[in-house]
């Protein structure tokens, strides 16, 4: 328990200088960032869905410049092994010369790791990632070796080229924090971009904090305090989305085949936390729920045929249900 | 941070949510006691509409009773419904956008959590509670329900100056009139002719039986006019065209009847239930039709199906027996649908179509038989007076005058009383011609005569009759020939209705030395409670 006033205002301090940061080299994309960061503080991955080009790679590696963290990159390909992505047994010649097998880690052995187009690899690869991402550590041959701290993926995919891919199944999809949209930038920052990026000097991000600082603020999102109806609030929002449920609106019982799991309000009240601390409050109001409500659920749905033909996305359906669920319980 | 400062840092957020509670109380309260007395100003408004429009007292009483004890609910719910700490705080933290700081800082406190965040967030919140402006997130106000009491009460307050002032409100219920209902509305309003526009609104042609009545009546007018005949001749002509004008009506009546029969008997049956509905609504022409075409189709039907249809028709021939053509083509046509074939029930079937058609063409209608009984009522007036007051000579034959006078009345009285019975057997056989309703004790001084063939209920109606005070109507016989205290003085209605039972004597009929009937015509045509809304339909607008 972090027990000293300035710690609280530094780590609110930091992770804004931190978004700052990151802001002088990836232009716009303001919400992926918060998004991003939000999920870098409660110690959950993101899934980052958007066309090639936005700078995903960029992200990552501008973070964890600006972290001080050891970063990474797996290009997912149909081809790719599992023992590419979390290492393999190698022979080697010891100091006597004997020959004996030593572990090489993989590139899943760093504190950030992107995941660039995760749903081109096959699902027996995705499935060893997804392995790592949820339990910290990776298994080969008869041992296991735990992950560094802080851990964190971010994985890429691409919404329009579906053609040799391997959709990332619902299940694993859940063990994602947040599901991020990363939009075109507007005219605006397409200037700033070209300015930025086609001149001799391009900025760089200076180190803001560090792995322990990013532990260290993950013990503390957790601290901040929650009333119990706004926990409630997050619960009936997760609720509506079963569509056997009273209270469920319209759009979901006609539109939704499965609702959110359990971990989605999880998320919701763990991003909700941290979205308060970041906003300068020590409690969490129903705003902070409504902000997370989108990254933290569209994956967690899923969606049935009805709503592929009347082109309902997912974020359709949380819109309407933030519209129709109230905040005070009637 | 010591527990000493989260107290201290803790005393302004109770104190600033118990100001806050307080407040709140007051205005849900407030919100009640306003809520309750619009309620009551509704009810008291309501109250005072009644009273103008002059509505029974113990009605008008409840509202105002129910008026009275709303304020006091209000109170009580005000009072009951005391908000807690933890309501107060969400409901500022609503309505000043505080985003939930108070509402979790007083459930942290209530929950007795600690930490460091606890702690911070309970010191903050203390600090938003300090600079509270709480008359703003809890106006005492009510502004739309007070706006909407002080409307009530004016509305309220206005109808009553306007009671106290003697100054009547048109009352919209008793305004709504029968024919600017709607039609469905006024068909389920009531099944009979009188909101049935189809044929019942239609212009009947003259039936000729009446149209020989009428001649007579102008000749008898002429013959008194040019004072060529005595007052007692024109009174026994005048009661001949009575007796004539009921038999009239009487059999317009069979008529009438034997078409309901068969329309009640054909309801029952599959093939000729649409045949029976149409002749329910008075559509003859239609419902012959249909009869036809029932034949026409009779090869589709049955064997049990024509069992079934021969059957209804000879019971609706066993109840019309009265009717004879109308009985017989349904009797023929029953007897053909048995053993016939195809031919032989086509051609019966449109027999019972044409005597449907015939039947219903003969019945005459209401109007033209009151605008008759109207007249016949006019000429008795003006010609029969005279023997009103001396109704034995005026009924006595010319020749009764002298040494012969005494014989000759005799005659004459026979003649009427045989008359007279004649009728009054009729009439208590077959009821009176409209089946209206009369009564002839309580007659009432002018007269109001259904004006065309608009009006009337249907012959042989089977609905009960009810008199003016709502008590059931006794059939008296035919007394034509009888006019008060002189028998074979004067005619009498088409047929007489009396209230009350024990008196069927002829002569106490009349009531009184009073000469001509003077019973408004809807008083024997229409049943006693249809006559406001007859009236009403009839009236110019002038109240006559």
């Amino acid at each position: 328990m972090i027990d000293t006033n300035p710690s609280v205002d530094q780590l609110t301090a930091t992770a804004r200088k931190i978004e700052g940061e990151v802001s002088r080299v990836i232009v716009g994309q303001e919400k992926t960032l918060r998004g991003v960061m939000l999920c870098l503080l409660c110690g959950g991955h993101a899934l980052l869905e958007g066309v090639p080009g936005l700078g995903k790679t960029m992200l990552v590696r501008t973070l964890a410049a600006a972290l001080d963290l050891q970063h990474s990159r797996i290009q997912f390909t149909p081809d790719l092994m599992p023992g590419d992505i979390v290492g393999t047994n190698i022979l080697v010649d010891d100091e006597e010369g004997q020959r004996r097998l030593s572990f090489r880690p993989g590139p899943v052995f760093s504190n950030l790791v992107l995941a660039d187009e995760i749903n081109r690899a096959t699902p027996k690869t995705q499935s060893a990632l997804l392995e790592a991402m949820q339990e910290r550590n990776v298994s080969v041959g008869n041992s296991t070796f735990k992950l560094p701290e802080p851990f964190f993926v971010l994985a890429t995919q691409n919404p329009i080229e579906m053609e040799g891919t391997y959709p990332l199944p619902e299940a694993q999809l859940d063990r994602f924090f947040f599901k991020l949209r990363v939009d075109y930038p507007s005219q605006e920052e397409m200037v700033e971009i070209l300015q930025r990026t086609t001149s001799l000097e391009s900025p760089h991000p200076e180190r803001v904090a560090d792995a322990a600082w990013l532990v260290r603020a993950q013990t503390v999102v957790r601290e901040v305090p929650i009333a119990s109806y706004v926990m409630e609030y997050a619960v009936r929002l997760t609720m509506a989305t079963h569509s056997d449920q009273p209270t469920a609106p319209p759009m979901v019982q006609k539109y939704l085949r499965y609702g959110a799991s359990p971990r989605a309000a999880q998320t919701l009240v763990l991003a909700a936390k941290t979205a308060a601390l970041l906003d300068g409050r020590y409690n969490v109001a129903y705003e902070d729920i409504r902000q997370v409500a989108k990254p933290a659920m569209r994956h967690r749905i899923i969606t049935n045929l009805d709503a592929e033909l009347a082109a309902v996305a997912a974020d359709d359906i949380i819109d309407e249900l933030i519209e129709k669920i109230p905040e005070e319980k009637k | 941070m010591s527990a000493r400062t989260m107290e201290t840092d803790l005393q302004p957020l109770h104190r600033s949510l118990q100001s806050a509670r307080r407040r709140l109380w007051w205005q849900k309260g407030l919100l009640a006691l306003a809520r309750s007395l619009c309620v009551a100003l509704g009810l008291a408004f309501t109250g005072a509409l009644l009273t103008a429009w002059q509505a029974p007292e113990p009605v008008r009483n409840w509202f105002w009773i129910a008026g009275g004890l709303m304020p006091l609910a209000g109170l009580g719910a005000a009072l009951a419904i005391r908000p807690s700490a933890s309501q107060a705080a969400r409901v500022v933290d609503l309505r000043l956008g505080l985003r939930q700081q108070l509402g979790t800082a007083e459930e942290l406190l209530s929950r007795g959590r600690e930490g460091y965040l606890v702690s911070m967030q309970i010191s903050r919140a203390s600090g938003v509670a300090e600079e509270l402006e709480v008359s703003k997130a809890f106006p005492l106000l009510p502004r739309r329900e007070s706006a909407l009491a002080l409307a009530l009460a004016g509305a309220a307050a206005g109808v009553m100056i306007l009671v106290a002032l003697g100054i009547t409100l048109p009352n919209p219920i008793s305004a709504i009139h029968l024919p600017s209902l709607s039609r469905g509305a006024a068909k389920a309003l009531d099944q009979d002719p009188f909101s049935n526009p189809r044929e019942a609104d239609r212009p009947k042609p003259k039936s000729p039986a009446v149209d020989q009545v009428n001649r007579m009546l102008d000749q008898i007018q002429k013959q008194a006019q040019q004072g060529g005949v005595s007052s007692a001749a024109t009174s026994a002509a005048l009661a001949q065209a009575n007796a004539e004008l009921n038999r009239i009506a009487n059999e317009s009546r069979i008529r009438q009847e034997a078409l309901d029969n068969l329309a009640k008997e054909l309801q029952g049956t599959a093939a000729g239930r649409e045949a029976a509905q149409t002749l329910r609504q008075g559509e003859y022409s239609q419902a012959a039709q249909q009869l036809r075409q029932m034949g026409q189709q009779s090869d589709q039907l049955s064997a049990s199906a024509k069992q079934e249809l021969a059957d209804a028709l000879n019971r609706a021939a066993n109840e019309s027996r009265d009717a004879k053509d109308l009985s017989k083509s349904e009797r023929d046509a029953a007897d053909q649908l048995r053993q016939g074939d195809y031919s032989s029930v086509v051609d019966s079937t449109d027999k019972l179509a044409q005597s449907v058609q015939d039947a219903a063409n003969q019945r005459v209608s209401q109007g033209e038989l009151a605008q008759t009984w109207q007249r016949l009522q006019q000429l008795n007036q003006q010609f029969g007076q005279a023997g009103s007051q001396n109704n034995q000579n005026a009924l006595t034959p010319p020749v009764a005058q002298g040494s012969q006078e005494a014989g000759q009345r005799q005659a004459g009285l026979q003649q009427a009383q045989q008359q007279g019975n004649q009728g009054g057997q009729q009439g208590s056989e077959l009821g009176p011609p409209q089946a209206g309703s009369g009564n002839v004790g309580g007659r009432q001084p002018g007269s109001g005569a259904p004006g065309n063939s608009r009006g009337g209920p249907p012959l042989g109606s089977q609905n009960p009759r009810l008199g003016p005070d709502g008590k059931p109507l006794e059939l008296q016989g035919q007394v034509a020939g009888q006019f008060p205290g002189e028998p074979g003085g004067n005619s009498e209605p088409p047929s007489v209705l009396r209230q009350g039972t024990g008196n069927s004597a002829p002569s106490t009929v009349g009531g009184g030395a009073n000469g001509p009937l003077s019973v408004p015509a809807e008083n024997v045509f229409v049943p006693g409670d249809r006559r406001p809304t007859v009236r009403d339909y009839f009236s110019d607008g002038s109240g006559e």
